[in-house]
C-alpha cells in the first residue's frame, strides 16, 4: 500500500477498487473516484512547487526555481498511493464494524475494549438525550440554547453514570483476572487464509528488502530491470491484495448457485 | 436453608437524625419470592440495597445481616458479585455495553470465566429468556421492556442464588411490565432462585409472592403471605391500601363478614357476587355514564392529522382528529407505538404535520416523559427560581405541587413522584393555559399518583385545559373527564370517561372488569366501595 | 467532472507563466569568473547516497567560465542566471522580509545531502563574506567560487561562515 513502485501501485489500486466495487457497488465507487481525481491532481501539482529535485528541468517558477519531471512523477505516485489508501479504506469501512474493532483491541487490552464498547453505547445515548432535552425545553415554551442543553446533559450523564457504575460493581467489575468474551471463532479456513497472506507478505517483504524491484525518483527516475525475481514479487503482491476479492467473489458465486438450484 | 437472616437491623443515613430502618427482623428462605412494598421514603429501597454490599447505601448499620448463615460483611467480593444478583430500576442506566451479547457476558468477564464457558452460559440464558433473536443487536435498538429483560438475563447468567430487584418495572409500560414479572416468576419456579423485589405495581406481583413485607417509616408494619399481609395492613389501618390490588383494596374498605381477602380479579369477582348491592346506587352510577354534552368550548382541536418522520417511512399518524375542551382533563390512551408521543409533539407545534390542521386557543405547553430533561440547578428551589423570581407565584406553585419538603434537595435525589411534581411545578410557572403531559405516572407510586390526581383536578377546576397521554388505565379512569383511545395512528374512540371504560370489555380498569356483572358503569375502586357502603 | 476543469486550466496557466522571466539584452559591462566545484565530494564520494554518484563529475567541476555582469548584480543573481542559461539545475530558498536568498542546491546536490554540516558556500576573490549571496554585489574582474562543503566551510579554508 505504501510502496511507490508504479506497478505495485497499480496492482494495489486495482485490488482495492475491485473489492470496494464488490462491497459497495458501482455508485459509491464512482462517487469516490470523482472526489479522488481532483485530489490526486492537486497532490501531483503541489509537489513540484516545493520539491525541486530532479535532473530533467521542464520549466522555471517565477522565483527562478526549476520544475522537474521527476518531482511531477513523484507527485503523481504519491497521489496514486493516496488514492489507493482511500479506496482501501472505503472497502474496510464496509467490512470493519465497531465490534470487530472492539474485539481486535480486546485481544491485547481488555480494558480498552470495554471502554470502546461503553463509549459506543454512551455517545449515541448522549445524542438522543440531547434531543429529548431540546424537546423538553421547547415544550416548556422556550428556545433551547446550546449552553443550557449541554449543562442539563452533563448533569444527566453524571447522575446516571452512578447507576451504571453500581451496575458494574454489582456484576463484579474490578475483580482480578478479567476476561474478554467475543463472538469470533478461528476456523480452519481462517488458518489457511492467514497462512496464505503471511506467506505472500513474506515473499513481498523479502523481495523488497533484496531490492529486486528497486525504484528511485531522484535525482533521475530509475527502475530495476524486470527479472524473474521481480515478477515473483509483483505476482505475490497481487496474490496478497486479491485475497479479499477472492473470498467475496466466492461467497457471491456460491450464493447465486444455491439460489438458482432451488 | 435461609438465604438471608436479618436481626435487629437499624440503619441511619449520614447527617440524618431519624432512622431510615429500625429493628428489622426477617428471614428469607431459599426459593422464596419476597415482595417489599411501602410508600416512597418508607425505607424499602434502603432495606433492599443493604442486601447487596456492592450497592448498599452509606450510613450507620447496627444489627446483623446473615447470608446463608454467615455474616454478609465477611463474604468474599467474588461471591458477592456472583451469588447476589442485582437489577435496578432504569433499564438504560444499568446496561453497560453497546451489544446485547457483550452485556450478557459482562458479569462473567468480570469473574474471569474463560471465553468457551461464557459462550455456553450466555447461550443458555438467551434461550431461557427467549432473547436469542436479539443476541447480536445494538442495545440502543431495544425497547424498554427488552432492555430490562436483558438486564435481568445478564445478572442471571452469573447463576446467582438470590436476585434483588429495585422497582424493576417502574419505567416499563404495563405490557412489558407483565412480561418482566412473568420471566421473573419463571426464574423463581423453574430454578428455585430466591427473589426479593420492591415494587409499587402490586396488582400482578402480589399473587405470586410467598412473602410480603410492608414497610412504613422504616418499620415492617405487616408481613407474611399476601393474604396475611393484607389483613395485617387492615388492622393497622394503613393508608398504603391504595397501592394494593383493586379487589383487596375494595375488600379492606367494606368487608365486615370475615370473608377471605380476594387478591386476584377472579377471586374479586367471586367475592363481589356474594355482596349485596343497592339497586339505587347501581342506577346512580349507570345514569352518570349517560352524560354526554359538556358546557365547555374546545381549547385544542386536531383535525385530520397525517404525519410521518421520513419521506419513505410509514405514516405514524393516519388522519387523527382529536379535541380537548377548556377546563377539562382529556386522556389519550394507547399501547406502545400507537403514536401517542408524536401526537403530543404535533399538538405542541414542535413538528409540523404533512396534512391536517392544529388549532389552539392559547399557547400549548408540553411536559415530556423524562422530567430529568428539565432540571438545571442543584436544588429544586433554584431550579424553580430559574423560571420566575416572583415570590408569590413561587410560593403558590410550591404549595400546589407539595414541594415544601424537598426544596433544598437535588432534583435527581427525589423519588419518581417528587421529580414529576417538581417538573410540573416548573412548567406551571410558565403560566400555561393548555398543558399536555406525556406519561406523567411513569415511575410514580400509588400514593403520589393520588396526590398528582388531586393537583391536576384542581388545575382543571381553575380553568386549565389538560391533555394526558398515558398507558396507565387506572390513573386515567380516576383523573380524566374524557378519554380517547389511540390505535394504529388514529383515534378509534373518544368519549366521556365513564362511558369510555364501561363500554370496553378488555381495555378497561380492573374495577370495571371486577364489577362488570353487577355494576356495569363502575370504573374505579371508589365507585364499587361507594355502592357497597350504601347497603 | 465539471469541477475539475477550472482546476486544470489554472494549473496550465500557472506552469505556462513560469518560464517567462528573462531579460537577455540587458547592459552588462563587467566580466567576472564563476566556478562551481564539488572537489570535496569527489574526495568523499561515500558521503553521498549511491543514487547521486552519477551527478558528480570526475574533475569536480560543474561549471567554469566567464560571465558578463550588469552593474548592481549580486553573486546570487549571477549564479541563478548562469545556471539557467547553461541548463544546470539550481534551486534556492527565499526569506522575503530581509530579501535574502539561500542556495540549497546546484546540479541536484542539495544541502545536507552529504551530512548535517554539508551545503553550498561561496567566496569572492578568496574571501568568504559570511553574508547572503543576494547581499554581495559584484565588480569587474571578481572571481566567484561556489563550492560544496562537508564541514560548514572549514574544509574549504573558511574562517567565517
Amino acid at each position: 500500500m505504501f510502496i511507490l513502485h508504479p506497478v505495485m501501485l497499480v496492482i494495489s489500486f486495482v485490488c482495492a477498487g475491485v473489492y470496494a466495487f464488490l462491497l459497495r457497488g458501482v455508485r459509491v465507487l464512482m462517487r469516490g473516484l470523482v472526489l479522488l481525481l481532483p485530489m490526486m491532481l492537486v497532490a501531483a501539482a503541489m509537489n513540484p512547487l516545493f520539491n525541486h529535485r530532479g535532473v530533467t528541468i521542464l520549466t522555471y517558477l517565477p522565483n527562478g526555481n526549476p520544475v522537474t519531471l521527476e518531482a511531477v512523477l513523484y507527485g503523481l505516485a504519491v497521489a496514486g498511493m493516496l488514492a489507493t489508501v482511500i479506496t482501501w479504506f472505503v472497502a474496510v469501512n464496509a467490512v470493519m464494524t465497531a465490534d470487530k474493532i472492539v474485539f481486535l483491541f480486546g485481544r491485547f487490552w481488555p480494558a480498552l475494549s470495554l471502554l470502546l464498547s461503553m463509549s459506543l453505547r454512551f455517545v449515541p445515548r448522549m445524542i438522543r438525550q440531547g434531543r429529548v432535552i431540546v424537546v423538553a425545553q421547547k415544550g416548556l415554551g422556550r428556545k433551547p440554547n446550546a449552553l443550557k442543553v449541554i449543562s442539563i446533559l452533563m448533569t444527566w450523564a453524571l447522575e446516571n453514570s452512578i447507576e451504571t457504575a453500581n451496575s458494574m460493581t454489582a456484576r463484579g467489575y474490578g475483580l482480578r483476572r478479567r476476561t474478554a468474551f467475543h463472538l469470533y471463532k478461528f476456523h480452519r479456513r481462517d488458518v489457511f487464509a492467514l497462512g496464505w497472506m503471511i506467506t505472500m507478505a513474506l515473499v513481498v517483504g523479502v523481495g523488497v528488502a533484496l531490492g529486486v524491484n528497486r525504484y528511485r525518483f531522484f535525482p533521475s527516475v530509475q527502475f530495476h530491470a524486470l527479472s524473474g525475481a521481480s515478477v515473483i514479487v509483483f505476482v505475490s503482491y497481487f496474490a496478497l491484495g486479491a485475497v479479499p476479492i477472492i473470498l467475496r467473489a466466492k461467497e457471491v458465486l456460491v450464493w447465486k448457485r444455491i439460489n438458482s438450484a432451488m | 436453608m435461609e438465604t438471608y437472616q436479618l436481626r435487629d437491623v437499624t440503619f441511619t443515613y449520614p447527617k440524618r437524625n431519624h432512622r431510615a430502618l429500625s429493628n428489622i427482623n426477617l428471614t428469607i428462605r431459599q426459593g422464596d419470592f419476597v415482595v417489599l412494598c411501602g410508600a416512597s421514603g418508607s425505607g424499602k429501597t434502603t432495606l433492599l440495597r443493604l442486601l447487596k454490599p456492592a450497592v448498599a447505601p452509606h450510613g450507620t448499620l447496627t444489627g446483623n445481616i446473615l447470608f446463608e448463615r454467615a455474616p454478609l460483611d465477611d463474604m468474599p467480593l467474588r461471591d458477592v458479585a456472583s451469588k447476589i444478583g442485582f437489577v435496578a430500576q432504569s433499564p438504560d442506566d444499568q446496561i453497560v455495553t453497546d451489544k446485547v451479547w457483550h452485556e450478557l457476558a459482562f458479569g462473567l468477564e468480570s469473574l474471569g470465566v474463560p471465553s468457551t464457558d461464557i459462550r455456553l452460559r450466555v447461550a443458555e440464558m438467551a434461550n431461557f429468556f427467549g432473547i436469542q433473536s436479539l443476541f447480536r443487536r445494538d442495545v440502543a435498538t431495544l425497547s424498554g421492556g427488552q432492555k430490562q429483560l436483558l438486564a435481568l438475563a445478564s445478572v442471571c447468567v452469573m447463576q446467582p442464588s438470590v436476585l434483588i430487584l429495585d422497582e424493576p418495572t417502574a419505567q416499563l409500560d404495563p405490557i412489558a411490565a407483565g412480561d418482566f414479572i412473568t420471566a421473573l416468576s419463571k426464574m423463581n419456579r423453574e430454578t428455585g432462585m430466591t427473589i426479593v423485589l420492591t415494587e409499587h405495581r402490586l396488582e400482578e406481583v402480589l399473587p405470586l409472592a410467598a412473602q410480603v413485607l410492608v414497610l412504613d417509616a422504616g418499620r415492617i408494619i405487616a408481613s407474611g403471605s399476601p393474604r396475611e399481609a393484607v389483613m395485617g395492613l387492615r388492622e393497622v389501618e394503613s393508608t398504603f391500601f391504595c397501592a394494593m390490588p383493586t379487589p383487596a383494596h375494595i375488600w379492606a374498605a367494606v368487608d365486615s363478614c370475615g370473608c377471605e381477602c380476594p387478591l386476584t380479579l377472579r377471586e374479586g369477582i367471586n367475592w363481589l357476587a356474594v355482596q349485596r348491592i343497592s339497586p339505587q346506587q347501581s342506577q346512580a352510577i349507570n345514569s352518570s355514564a349517560q352524560i354526554q354534552s359538556s358546557k365547555y368550548s374546545f381549547a385544542l382541536t386536531l383535525k385530520d392529522i397525517w404525519f410521518k418522520y421520513e419521506k419513505n417511512a410509514p405514516d405514524v399518524l393516519k388522519g387523527v382528529s382529536f379535541t380537548a375542551r377548556h377546563s377539562e382533563i382529556t386522556a389519550i390512551l394507547g399501547g406502545n407505538g400507537a403514536g401517542k408521543s408524536t401526537l403530543l409533539s404535533v399538538a405542541t407545534g414542535l413538528i409540523k404535520p404533512q396534512r391536517g390542521k392544529v388549532s389552539a386557543t392559547h399557547a400549548v405547553r408540553l411536559l415530556t416523559q423524562n422530567p430529568q430533561a428539565l432540571f438545571l440547578r442543584n436544588t429544586v428551589a433554584d431550579d424553580l427560581r430559574e423560571i420566575t423570581s416572583d415570590a408569590n407565584e413561587l410560593a403558590r406553585t410550591i404549595g400546589l405541587c407539595e414541594l415544601e419538603a424537598v426544596l433544598e434537595s437535588h432534583p435527581y435525589d427525589l423519588s419518581g413522584g417528587e421529580q414529576q411534581r417538581a417538573a410540573l411545578a416548573k412548567i406551571l410557572l410558565t403560566q400555561p393555559k393548555i398543558l399536555l403531559l406525556d406519561e406523567p405516572t411513569k415511575g410514580v407510586d400509588a400514593h403520589y399518583k393520588q396526590s398528582f390526581i388531586k393537583i391536576l383536578r384542581r388545575l382543571a377546576s381553575e380553568g386549565m385545559t389538560i391533555v394526558i397521554v398515558s398507558h396507565d388505565i387506572e390513573f386515567c379512569a380516576e383523573c380524566a373527564d374524557n378519554c380517547a383511545l389511540l390505535f394504529d395512528g388514529d383515534v378509534v374512540a373518544q368519549s366521556n370517561t365513564r362511558a369510555f371504560f364501561a363500554g370496553n370489555r378488555f381495555y378497561t380498569t380492573a374495577a370495571n372488569r371486577m364489577a362488570r356483572g353487577i355494576l356495569p358503569a363502575a370504573i374505579t375502586a371508589d365507585d364499587i366501595i361507594e355502592a357497597l357502603h350504601e347497603v | 467532472m465539471k469541477k475539475i476543469f477550472p482546476l486544470l486550466v489554472l494549473c496550465v496557466i500557472f506552469f505556462a507563466s513560469c518560464g517567462a522571466a528573462d531579460n537577455s539584452d540587458a547592459y552588462r559591462p563587467y566580466t567576472v569568473a564563476l566556478h562551481v566545484r564539488v572537489d570535496m565530494l569527489v574526495a568523499n564520494m561515500h558521503a553521498l547516497d549511491s543514487s547521486q554518484h552519477e551527478l558528480i563529475p570526475a574533475d569536480g567541476v560543474i561549471f567554469s567560465g566567464y560571465v558578463a555582469v550588469a552593474v548592481g548584480e549580486t553573486v546570487f543573481d549571477v549564479l541563478q542566471r548562469t545556471m539557467r542559461d547553461e541548463r544546470i539545475h539550481m534551486s534556492a530558498r527565499f526569506t522575503p522580509i530581509i530579501n535574502e536568498a539561500y542556495v540549497e542546491a546546484i546540479g541536484n546536490i542539495f544541502a545536507f545531502d552529504a551530512g548535517a554540516l554539508s551545503g553550498w558556500k561561496f567566496h569572492v576573490n578568496g574571501e568568504f563574506p559570511g553574508i547572503s549571496a543576494s547581499s554581495v554585489e559584484l565588480r569587474d574582474g571578481d572571481v566567484v567560487i561556489w563550492a560544496y562543503t562537508l564541514d560548514l566551510g572549514r574544509d574549504l579554508g573558511a574562517t567565517t561562515w
